[in-house]
């Protein structure tokens, strides 16, 4: 007993001291972090002044500190920390509103790691008064928001026009690296320096361990990444920028490859794992990486990739190989080799993931990436002997080909020559297609590696990815009105449209279901009822099924309301009631053309009256047109596109008998250069008025300079829709 | 009023009910559930969920000298098709506790399901006590759910009512109020009319409560439209009004009459810790040099409503009581009641008869003759200044003083007299000075453009909301937003020299001039211009179309347009359209387009007389609009002389 009450008082007293020593490794942690962003050699902490130029802003940054800290605890332990703080001068009511309430972690976890480096998040906020008072902000006074998310929220009292906030947000996470291959990297960050307000002084720091892996480089005019060595021995690279004007809109407009941009990230590694960074394009352990150049590009990949062939061993496989050509079998197999790491996972997942039968179980890892598609696609042209070129591009939104810094920046696409015609093979993404360059690659600087017919990269060279023609992204549309009687409540429509190439996706994502799309696909490889691949047994695949049935009910009136919501957002005249939607080719596999149709009633308000003449808006009957205001016609960025397309447009208007058209020389149009162009052609016979458009877009990039020539066919195609006819009584 | 479709449905409904033979009257697993889950499907196209048997108890309980309320239900809902889930929520906070939430399947076999229990997240509050229990339910298509449940409100009086529609159709529902001896309750029916509802009372001869029996059969799903009336207006339900009580040192008064509720909300008010002089310095500056009083008084009355921001903490007795002056004033932010508290005492110490006032807006349907927490949800402050009662709203931002926001107006108002209190009524305002007016006079007719000189004055309750609008825009956007609010997005419409009157004054119009530069307005055909006069064409397609609920607009408005355009030399009228007059109980609609003096002058007027129109109306309201839609397809003509 006595001993017993001795061991009670020793863990008594263990837990005193080990809660205390918490408390004082928590109080050590504040101070640390604090120290970080407010410590002593802050200095910042007396910005107020606004340059002159801001003075109307809603508010300004004074200074702003971003910090990412890696750090490793052991071998396959680290620290991954980030915080910001800013310094924010609010100006009016506006800013005010946005900066009134905070919403961050709850606080201390009380979770300790064994050594020194929490898991934890800490935020502290103050307010600069105008005549000089400090006050700082209880965080304790938060209240809890639900939803399992372990946050709280604060409203920050006292804030008025003309307070300085200074606040600052950290926190840290624990991670492991998966055993003696590990490999673990920050999350990359490619971003411009501008904000949502105008800043002052910015700085950007990264701290790493001296044996990590750290990239970091700046673009179009960004400032310079310096480094130093921290106190604890650790590299610190950072940046510092000044003066930097806020966030634009600007249509058309690619931010990170004309604006200051940044990028970085570090990477740990297990020591025993160094093959690895070659993979991931880092550059020396403890050195700052800047990029590589284009041999350095070209040799790092000739020396590390290998094609492994990929056997044709499935009966149906083996013989479409002996069937068909070398062209058609790349074809086949690469639109079944998509189904089976895509489609056949659409149905289940979409039970999943509404929530509608979670008991369903698959063998899934994620869509393959760009990489793992020319990984696969390339071990079957080893397989058929055939040479080809796998391609190393980075999006045109994200980066061009000289400021490639790292690994998430670039996608794969192969390029296969058979019989002297070429064959791209872009990703296994549900839209993209068998020799078709998904629009954000096209036209954009690569490097492309030869690949020989035992999988081995040969050489390496820059090439230039081709750019589709306009005709081959076209839509074109078929519109048919019944304005016979004129005195109608409602008149009757019908739209037909076609739509192939690059245009596409956006109706196959917009408007079509999954079943639209990929029943056929089911259909042609499995040949199989819904939930055909469904490996489980057979009461939860006949529950799955009758489940997935009434979801596509659902997703069928969903579709309706999709659609209606789409035409509202198309046309610029009201429309009384959308009849219906048909769907006849959903542009996939052997039939390439997207072909739908709608019917709708157009209001009566479409006519305006005039005396016993009647006055027609018809050229509102083309799709609502990009309008480019005043404050847009003088532009100095580049201009950025999704792709070359064309719009083709075919309306006949049924007129009643016994009225004569004029204006039909306003709807006679053509305006054409070398950005593209608007023409429209219209004639009028039998009581019925024909017209036809075409707009075209002639690349997917334009020089600054050409943008007054764009705006000349831009124009002219708005002012195609505010054009009227007059109906005279004969 | 029941079609032959629903009273066959209700006499087939019936037949199963009495095929029943379960003690408890409940739906049984011999019933054809699939059959009735069918009928109701069609009749409920839109519905996953019905609620085919209700059973609701609440019982008054004297415990440790208190008056509780234990609340027990037993709900039937049936799947009316596949893939579709429900929350069954409680709402509890302080003042209540949910003690059981379980879940059976039609066989009687108890489900386990176990109710998540989370903070109430309403964007109203910034912070409020209630939290809600719920079970998430998944019935198959014809399968039976029964989700009995338990609530124990721990002080009667903040039991206020009873509500007897869902968002699901409900079959039938019972609701049982069991008072025992000693405790007296009394009920106030409200919206009984349209629906099927019986009341019987009976007496427990054992124990000699009183049974108060509420009986529902049918109930159409509650209607969830935008711009309803608050729902209290057409949702069936009884305020139950909880006396007194005998407790064990006699005989205790909860609310008897309206007195006692003013005499609980007085112990509130007397509990709160006002400390005035921390804003008497930020008083004195802010009048410094204003002799005038009504000046005092507005400088006052803005100052709050533009410093102090609306967030709502309902946090236990925080609900009823306000926040002292001094933390409202120095947090910057308080809920309606602190804000009301804090101009109140600014008011006093400038020398003004300011009271707290206690009000219900008009989404509440009731007046103080109730004497029931459930009759109002606001504060303001009302000013007795010479010999007049002016109700001062600091949430209302940009209010003008003198004006009330249309959500009060007409409404009773509980002042506080110190012990006593004062009832009053908030007068009702008119249209006429509530809207914006547009006027571009001395227009030309330019290469088909309309060109000259533009003004819009925004006056009333929309002059606070487009002061609203400017003041919390980033300030790098305004000028931008007002040639939006000016021109929308349209490319044809240029707008220059934009100009605008002081955005802070909310006692004067909002006026912006701007010229007007308005492509495609104007068409030419040979000799002829043709003319669409109205560029704005509002109300044009204002329609009404499958509504059940009555319509409510914000406030009363009115739109006075003025156009005049200068007919083109060697150009003559030849159509003008026939003008629109009309008038009926809710909206005075007035169009014309006359030839003056070689000009057309065109004026439109539109004036909303009442804020709600009834579904009964709806006809008049399409046929006036769709009236008023044909004459704005209608074009001027000018011919070449």
């Amino acid at each position: 007993m006595k001993k017993g009450w001795m061991l009670l008082s020793v863990f008594c007293v263990c837990l005193f001291v080990a809660n205390s020593s918490n408390a004082q490794k928590e109080d050590d942690f504040v101070k640390e972090i604090r120290g970080l962003f407010w410590g002593p050699s802050d200095e910042h902490s007396e910005d107020v002044a606004v340059p002159e130029k801001w003075k109307d802003e809603s508010a300004v940054i004074l200074y702003q500190k971003i910090l990412y800290r890696f750090t490793r605890l052991k071998s396959y332990k680290f620290v991954e920390g980030e915080g910001i703080r800013r310094r924010i001068k609010l100006q009016d009511q506006s800013a005010i509103d946005e900066y009134s309430e905070f919403t961050v972690d709850n606080p201390f976890q009380s979770k300790m790691s064994k050594s020194r480096k929490w898991m934890s998040s800490i935020a502290e906020v103050k307010i600069i008064k105008q005549n000089g008072d400090v006050k700082e902000v209880d965080m304790s006074q938060g209240v809890s928001v639900d939803g399992g998310t372990n946050k709280q929220k604060v409203a920050i009292p006292g804030l008025e026009p003309g307070d300085i906030l200074d606040f600052f947000y950290y926190t840290g996470n624990e991670r492991t690296m998966h055993g003696k291959h590990g490999v673990e990297s920050s999350s990359p960050v490619i971003s411009t320096l501008s904000a949502n307000y105008p800043i002052v002084e910015q700085l950007l720091q990264f701290e790493v361990d001296e044996k990590n892996f750290f990239s970091g480089n700046s673009y179009n005019g960004a400032p310079n990444f310096k480094s130093k060595t921290g106190t604890d021995g650790q590299r610190i690279y950072y940046l510092i920028d000044k003066n930097r004007e806020k966030d634009e809109e600007i249509r058309w407009y690619y931010e990170r490859i004309e604006s200051p941009t940044v990028k970085y990230q570090a990477t740990v590694m297990a020591k025993e794992n160094r093959s690895d960074k070659n993979y991931n394009f880092l550059g020396q352990p403890g050195l700052q990486h800047e990029g590589f150049n284009t041999n350095e590009y070209i040799s790092l990949v000739k020396d590390n990739w290998k094609f492994t062939p990929m056997s044709i061993s499935d009966k149906e496989d083996k013989r479409a190989y002996k069937e068909l050509n070398n062209r058609d079998f790349l074809e086949y197999i690469y639109n079944k080799t998509r189904f089976a790491k895509v489609g056949k996972f659409l149905e289940p997942l979409s039970l999943v993931q509404n929530d509608i039968y979670t008991q369903i179980y698959m063998s899934f890892y994620g869509f393959p990436t760009s990489k793992s598609t020319v990984s696969v696609m390339g071990g079957y042209l080893v397989e058929m002997d055939i040479p080809f070129e796998f391609i190393l591009v980075p999006p045109r939104n994200v980066s061009t080909l000289d400021n490639i810094l790292l690994i998430e920046e670039v996608e794969y696409l192969i390029r296969a020559e058979i019989e002297g015609e070429s064959y791209y093979l872009p990703s296994f993404y549900t839209f993209n297609e068998f020799n078709r360059i998904p629009d954000y690659l096209e036209g954009a600087e690569a490097l492309s590696f030869m690949v020989d017919t035992k999988g081995e990269v040969r050489s390496g060279k820059k090439v230039t990815l081709p750019i589709s023609s306009h005709r081959k992204n076209n839509t074109e549309r078929t519109i048919r009105v019944d304005l016979s009687d004129l005195n109608s409540d409602g008149f009757s429509t019908s739209r037909n449209t076609k739509v192939v190439g690059l245009s596409k996706e956006y109706y196959q994502n917009s408007l079509l279901t999954i079943n639209d799309h990929n029943s056929i696909e089911r259909k042609k490889y499995v040949n199989g009822p819904y939930l055909a691949n469904l490996n489980q047994n057979q009461k939860i695949v006949k529950n799955a099924v009758k489940k997935y049935e009434e979801f596509l009910d659902q997703q069928k009136s969903d579709q309706l309301a999709r659609a209606e919501e789409i035409l509202r957002d198309e046309v610029s005249y009201d429309i009384k009631k959308f009849e219906n939607l048909e769907i006849s080719s959903v542009g996939r596999l052997d039939n390439k053309i997207l072909a739908f149709e709608e019917n709708y009633t157009i209001d009566p308000s479409f006519i305006r009256k005039a005396g016993k003449n009647y006055l027609i808006p018809v050229g509102q009957l083309i799709d609502d047109q990009v309008a480019i205001q005043e404050e847009e016609k003088s532009r100095t960025k580049n201009i950025y596109m999704p792709f070359a397309r064309s719009f083709t447009c075919d309306i006949e208007v049924k007129l009643p008998e016994g009225f004569q058209v004029d204006g039909l020389e306003k709807l006679n149009k053509s305006v054409e250069n070398v950005t593209g162009g608007f023409k429209a052609k219209t004639t009028f016979e039998n009581s019925i008025l024909k017209i036809r458009t075409e707009k075209w877009y002639e690349h997917n990039y334009e020089e600054s300079e050409k943008w007054p020539d764009m705006i000349e066919f831009l124009d002219a195609a708005f002012q195609f829709t505010q054009e009227k006819i007059l109906l005279k009584q004969e | 009023m029941y079609s032959n479709n629903s009273m066959f449905l209700g006499l087939l409904i019936c037949c199963f009910l009495l095929s029943w033979t379960s003690l408890n009257g409940q739906f049984s697993k011999d019933m054809d559930l699939e059959e009735l889950s069918s009928s109701l499907a069609q009749k409920y196209e839109e519905e996953s969920i019905a609620l085919v048997h209700a059973d609701i108890e609440y019982e008054f309980k004297v415990e440790e000298d208190e008056l509780l309320v234990k609340e027990k239900v037993v709900n039937q809902y049936l799947g009316l098709k596949e893939n579709v889930s429900f929350n069954y929520v409680k709402f509890y906070d302080e003042k209540s506790e949910i003690n059981s939430i379980l879940v059976r399947n039609g066989s009687g076999k108890k489900l386990k399901l176990f109710p998540t229990d989370r903070k109430y997240e309403n964007g109203d509050y910034f912070h409020t006590d209630s939290r809600v229990k719920y079970v998430t339910v998944s019935p198959g298509k014809g399968e039976l759910r029964e989700i009995g449940s338990e609530k124990t409100t721990i002080d009667a009086k903040y039991f206020t009512k009873s509500i007897f529609q869902e968002p699901i159709p409900v079959v039938e529902m019972t609701v049982r109020f069991v008072i025992p001896k000693g405790v007296v309750v009394a009920f106030e029916e409200y919206n009984f009319d349209d629906f099927d509802i019986r009341k019987s009372e009976t007496l427990d001869v054992k124990s000699g409560s009183k049974i108060v029996t509420y009986r529902v059969q049918e109930l159409d799903p509650l209607p969830d439209e935008r711009n309803s009336p608050g729902p209290f207006h057409f949702i069936p339900h009884v305020l139950v009004l909880p006396k007194s009580y005998l407790g064990d040192s006699g005989k205790k008064t909860i609310f008897q009459e309206t007195k006692d509720m003013y005499a609980w909300y007085r112990t509130l008010v007397k509990s709160m810790d006002n400390n005035n002089k921390e804003l008497a310095s930020t008083v004195t500056n802010l009048l410094d040099g204003i002799t005038d009083e009504e000046a005092k008084i507005k400088k006052l009355y803005y100052w709050v409503q533009d410093n102090i921001r609306y967030i709502a903490f309902e946090d236990g007795i925080a609900g009823f009581k306000p926040d002292d002056c001094q933390n409202v004033f120095n947090k910057k932010f308080g809920d309606c009641k602190g804000m009301a508290n804090l101009l109140k005492e600014m008011l006093i110490l400038a020398g003004f008869d300011a009271r707290l006032t206690w009000i219900g807006t008009n989404h509440l349907p009731y007046d103080y003759s109730t004497p029931s927490l459930a009759v109002d949800n606001h504060m303001i402050c009302t000013l007795i200044w010479k010999d007049k009662k002016y109700y001062l709203d600091p949430t209302e931002k940009y209010n003008s003083f003198g004006y009330s926001a249309a959500r009060i107006q007409g409404k009773e108002a509980m002042i506080e007299d110190g012990e006593d209190f004062i009832l009053a009524q908030v007068p009702v305002f008119q249209s006429e000075g509530n809207g914006e007016g547009l006027n571009w006079e001395g227009l030309r007719i330019e290469d088909e453009k309309l060109i000259g000189s533009g003004k819009v004055v925004y006056s009333g309750e929309r002059l606070a909301e487009v002061l609203y609008g400017f003041n919390n825009m980033d300030a790098s956007k305004r000028e931008e937003a007002v040639e939006r609010l000016v021109k929308g997005r349209d490319k044809n419409f240029v707008v220059t020299d934009l100009e605008y009157s002081d955005p802070n004054n909310r006692d004067e119009d909002f006026v912006v001039n701007y010229n007007v530069d308005l492509k495609n307005m104007v068409t030419s055909f040979d000799n002829s211009l043709f003319l669409d006069i109205d560029y704005y064409k509002e109300f044009g397609q204002s329609k009404f179309e499958d509504r059940k609920t009555d319509y409510v607009f914000s406030y009363k408005f009115n739109i006075n347009n003025k156009l005049s355009i200068k007919i083109p030399d060697g150009f003559s009228v030849e159509e003008l359209p026939e003008g629109l007059d009309i008038e009926n109980e809710f909206v005075k609609v007035k169009a014309n387009i006359l030839e003056e003096k070689g000009f057309l002058k065109y004026e439109k007027y539109i004036s909303l007389k009442k804020r709600k129109i009834s579904t009964d109306e709806f006809e008049l309201w399409n046929l006036t609009f769709s009236k008023l839609g044909e004459f704005y397809q209608k074009q001027v003509v000018l011919s070449k002389k």
